[in-house]
């Protein structure tokens, strides 16, 4: 085979347009006509054994001036193409001369393949398809790169268009270039003790530092160290320095299930995290770990290898993480871990749902749907019932918010100077003591009950702000509505705001649970800016911007009338007098009932304390230690019962911690807090939601020691807590008398005439002003004035009317009237 | 504003309390009387208290214990388990059907919620 015959074989047949086919040769051929050939004859005879001194074909062969191409040789015979290489073909006799000459075309076939391969090299067209030229585009169709092999060592040199790098992913992370910041730019976890445990703290939107042990992490915001890819806003100023040698610091942001990833949508599918990233001091590693929670509360963790970091940013990612394997995945996360001691700059990350890692690329995320705070007064920022201190177990402190006390002593204050700095005046402080099962702060029984039942079989998030020096005690809580309760981490106790988090699925059959936080020990915590949120990212708290649709009491305005359920509650009417009640079971003021223990009490009409000028209040005196002044509402507990009431009241006493109010239905009490302000009017609420087995339903205003106390504007409504609006006296009046009038007082009526004989009643029907709710006592006053008959006594009485009797003494005129204050009849119904 | 049962006694009697005129004493069992009907027969939904300090002051009770459900109820109860009820259905020394009955009468006056005792 030639040298070019084994070129053209390696270039294979698809690089040849045309392959040439030489001719063979051989040495000194020659042979006889033994056949006279025309000019058209194909076939030329060669004399016997003449047939065998030629090669195999193809072969030129010459005979006088034609050149012939024998394609096939057969004995003797050969099989031609006549008058090639540029000669003509003739007649041919018997007898001349056919063989094998050094004819041009053995020359030519040679020089023009060569030519031909040349231009087809330089024009690309003589490699085969499956061979790309390094210094020119090829055009791949239907063909496979397979860059699986790692040990390849595969790599695409030059720009890939369209670069894949600007293919338009949409990130998983928010704030992945870490350009958006609210308030504080810097965040730190200082070094714990070996054995502390985890610690976390609050960087930047969507970004938390984690710590443990005995490391230490901070970060802040930075301009000096842009990422030259893509240069544009901040980056991030990281140092690590980790201790032990298990012990990883993290840069975290928890993934939304709503927002940016549906968790079952995405199962069995991979994930790639890439992250630009400098070192500038020391020596630090990164790895990125893959977190989630399942539907039966197990976190999974999946950390990836760690990666060198180099002096220059360069892309350190991590590729091809199955992170949901399965459905039902309620929380997950993603973690930039660090190791080791020194200073990176970082930014730009970047994850998304695919096999591969994609550059940081800008993109504007899903709008963010709405969620609002679940929560009434998440930034305890309402105090109705006063600053405190409550110490009562289950009493509202906080607007909406409870207090438990677990064995020892809990005492709850509105806290002013140690206020999360991210929001709000006001924080709760709270101080425990003797604490043996924990003392709980969570959101009101009527609040979680609604959300409870609204939110079935959704997931929620309860985050709350907490700082305390209690090391390990103290941490947040979320119930299922089912009986589950889930805990948070714990506050590591470092006295530093840090933000409690936990993510619940609550259950489809949820009739409420709590949230909350629960303190385990004995010290002070504050509490601060809470949410309950749907979906598994905690949302920072924000104040509320607008009202909801069912406007509570307290954001009714002062001039709202609100329906209030006690009669009399501005202590306007008094229809038994004005001064002088004392005892115990007395009725004082119209509807209100003095109820004396340890001591006395003497209640009296004040105009001249009152709040409003011109006014009305009740005055108390009491000595001892107990007593008591109460209304009952038992004349509408059927409509009552399962619904939250509220009773407040405005109370000013010079004795402090005194006076308190309470509401009892017989199964439940709530006493408010005591009054603080010696000396002012203040304001005392309480709240109960009445039990379906209630049978009574009291309010009380509590004296527990020697005071002298001014009460007014007494309210029990429906709903939260609402200060009393004065009503129009007629409508006062109106109420009392359904329970309570007198008939007479002022002299000569009702007189009771009649003729009669001797012996036979005269009688007079006396309606009431007012329907009464049950068949009343009546009670005939004093001793009247009476002409030929009897006292007047009561002959019958029902809810409408009294009928008054009289004897007469002698056939005559018999008559009987009251003359003087005192001579009267009184009608009385209580329920 | 009426004579009012405070205590009851061992022997029948009953401590009131007058709130009009502020003056208490006490009620001999046999001043404790049934409200006479128009026909004049006891009435066994009514008791009359009669005030014990003079000043002609007297409380018509109901049943269902008007000013006073619990201690007004209670007396009815007493009074019927000492006495007998008035309609002679219930005699004296029993006082689980005293309690029935004047629950009975209670509930037919005013309703059945009204019973507290």
């Amino acid at each position: 085979m030639s040298i070019l015959d084994q070129v053209e074989g390696l270039l294979g047949p698809e690089a040849q347009a045309a392959p040439t086919v030489f001719a063979n040769v051989a040495n000194n051929v020659s042979g006889v006509l033994a056949v006279a050939a025309t000019a058209t004859d194909t076939t030329i005879a060669i004399t016997p054994g003449g047939g065998a001194l030629f090669p195999n074909a193809p072969f030129y062969v010459s005979c006088e001036f034609e050149v012939m191409w024998c394609v096939s040789k057969s004995g003797d015979s050969l099989i031609v193409q006549r008058g090639m290489d540029g000669t003509t073909a003739t007649t041919h006799a018997v007898g001349q001369v056919v063989e094998m000459r050094n004819n041009a075309g053995l020359w030519k076939d040679h020089s023009t393949a060569i030519n031909n391969l040349e231009t087809n090299v330089a024009n690309g067209t003589a490699l085969p398809a499956n061979v790309a030229y390094t210094d020119r585009t090829q055009e791949l169709t239907h063909k496979t790169l397979d860059l699986t092999d790692p040990t390849k060592a595969n790599v695409i040199i030059g720009t890939v268009s369209p670069d894949p790098s600007q293919l338009a992913y949409n990130n998983i992370l928010l704030n992945g270039g870490f350009d958006q910041w609210s308030g504080p730019t810097t965040a730190n976890i200082p070094a714990g003790a070996a054995g502390s445990g985890s610690k976390s703290a609050f960087l930047a939107p969507y970004w938390e530092l984690y710590s443990v042990n005995d490391s230490s992490i901070s970060a802040s915001r930075d301009t000096s160290q842009p990422d030259p890819t893509n240069p544009s806003g901040y980056n991030l100023l990281v140092n690590v320095n980790t201790v032990q040698a298990n012990d990883y610091v993290e840069i975290q942001q928890t993934i939304d299930n709503h927002r940016t990833v549906n968790f079952d949508g995405v199962v069995g599918t991979q994930f790639s995290i890439s992250s630009r990233i400098k070192l500038l001091t020391g020596g630090v590693q990164v790895a990125f770990r893959f977190i989630y929670t399942d539907g039966s509360g197990l976190i999974h963790s999946d950390l990836g290898p760690w990666l060198t970091i180099t002096g220059s940013y360069s892309s350190l990612k991590r590729e091809g993480v199955v992170w949901f394997p399965t459905l039902g995945t309620i929380s997950a996360r993603l973690s930039i871990c660090f190791k080791g001691v020194g200073q990176v700059a970082m930014d730009n990350a970047m994850l998304i749902n695919s096999q591969l890692a994609s550059n940081y690329r800008s993109t504007f995320p899903a709008p963010v749907p709405y969620t609002p705070n679940l929560l009434m007064n998440g930034g305890f920022e309402n105090w109705a019932r006063g600053a405190g201190p409550f110490s009562t177990h289950n009493v509202i402190t906080a607007d909406n918010w409870t207090m438990l006390i677990g064995g020892g002593t809990s005492v709850v204050s509105r806290e002013t100077s140690i206020v999360d700095p991210n929001n709000g005046q006001y924080s709760v402080k709270v101080v425990t003591a003797g604490v043996t099962t924990g003392s709980f702060i969570h959101q009101d029984s009527a609040t979680a009950v609604s959300i409870g039942l609204a939110y079935k079989n959704q997931v929620m998030t309860f985050s709350v702000r907490i700082r305390t020096t209690l090391v390990n005690l103290v941490r947040a809580f979320q119930d299922d509505g089912a009986g589950i309760r889930t805990y948070s981490q714990y506050h590591t106790g470092d006295d530093t705001w840090q933000t409690l988090n936990v993510t619940v699925k609550r259950s489809p059959v949820s009739t409420g649970g709590l949230f909350g936080v629960k303190i385990d020990g004995n010290g002070t915590t504050y509490i601060d800016n809470a949410t309950l949120t749907l979906g598994s990212a905690p949302a920072p708290y924000a104040p509320p911007i607008g009202y909801p649709e069912n406007v509570p009491n307290n954001r009714l305005g002062l001039d709202v009338q609100r329906n209030n359920l006690l009669t009399n509650g501005n202590f306007m009417i008094w229809q038994r007098g004005g001064s002088g009640f004392t005892g115990h079971g007395v009725y004082s003021a119209d509807r209100w009932w003095l109820l004396q223990f340890n001591g006395t009490i003497t209640v009296s009409r004040d105009i001249n304390n009152a709040e409003v000028v011109g006014g009305t209040c009740l005055a108390a005196v009491t000595t001892g230690t107990n007593q008591i002044i109460q209304q009952s509402l038992l004349d509408n507990i059927s409509k009552l019962k399962g619904k939250q009431i509220s009773f407040t009241v405005r109370l000013k006493t010079s004795v402090p911690n005194s006076a308190q109010i309470d509401l009892t239905d017989g199964v439940v009490s709530n006493p408010s807090g005591l009054n603080v302000n010696p000396g002012q009017w203040e304001t005392l609420t309480c709240s109960i939601i009445v039990s379906p087995s209630a049978v009574q339903l009291d309010c009380r205003i509590l004296i527990s020691a020697p005071a002298t106390v001014y009460v007014e504007s007494a309210c029990v409504v429906v709903g939260s807590p609402a200060l009393a609006v004065p009503m129009h006296l007629s409508d006062e009046l109106h109420r009392c008398l359904r329970y309570f009038e007198v008939i007479g007082n002022s002299g000569t009526i009702p007189i009771l005439i009649g003729y009669n004989g001797a012996s036979q009643p005269n009688m007079i029907n006396i309606p009431y002003r007012d329907i009464k709710p049950v068949t009343p006592t009546v009670t005939k006053n004093g001793t009247w004035f009476v002409s030929n008959c009897g006292q007047p006594v009561v002959n019958a009485a029902d809810v409408n009317m009294v009928v008054l009797a009289s004897t007469v003494t002698a056939l005559g005129v018999g008559q009987a009237y009251p003359t003087a204050v005192g001579q009267n009849i009184t009608i009385e119904a209580n329920p | 504003m009426s004579v009012r049962p405070v205590t009851f006694n061992e022997d029948g009697s009953i401590e009131v309390h007058h709130d009009e005129f502020n003056h208490s004493g006490t009620i001999p069992p046999d001043q404790i009387i049934w409200r006479n009907a128009m026909d004049g027969n006891p009435n066994h939904y009514i008791i009359v208290l009669d005030c014990p300090a003079g000043c002609d002051s007297q409380s018509f009770w109901p049943v269902g214990g008007g000013a006073d459900a619990i201690n007004g109820q209670r007396m009815f109860v007493e009074k019927i388990t000492r006495d007998g009820c008035a309609c002679g259905n219930v005699e004296a020394g029993n006082d689980v059907l005293a309690d029935a009955h004047a629950h009975l009468n209670c509930a037919r006056i005013d309703g059945e919620e009204r019973w507290q005792v």
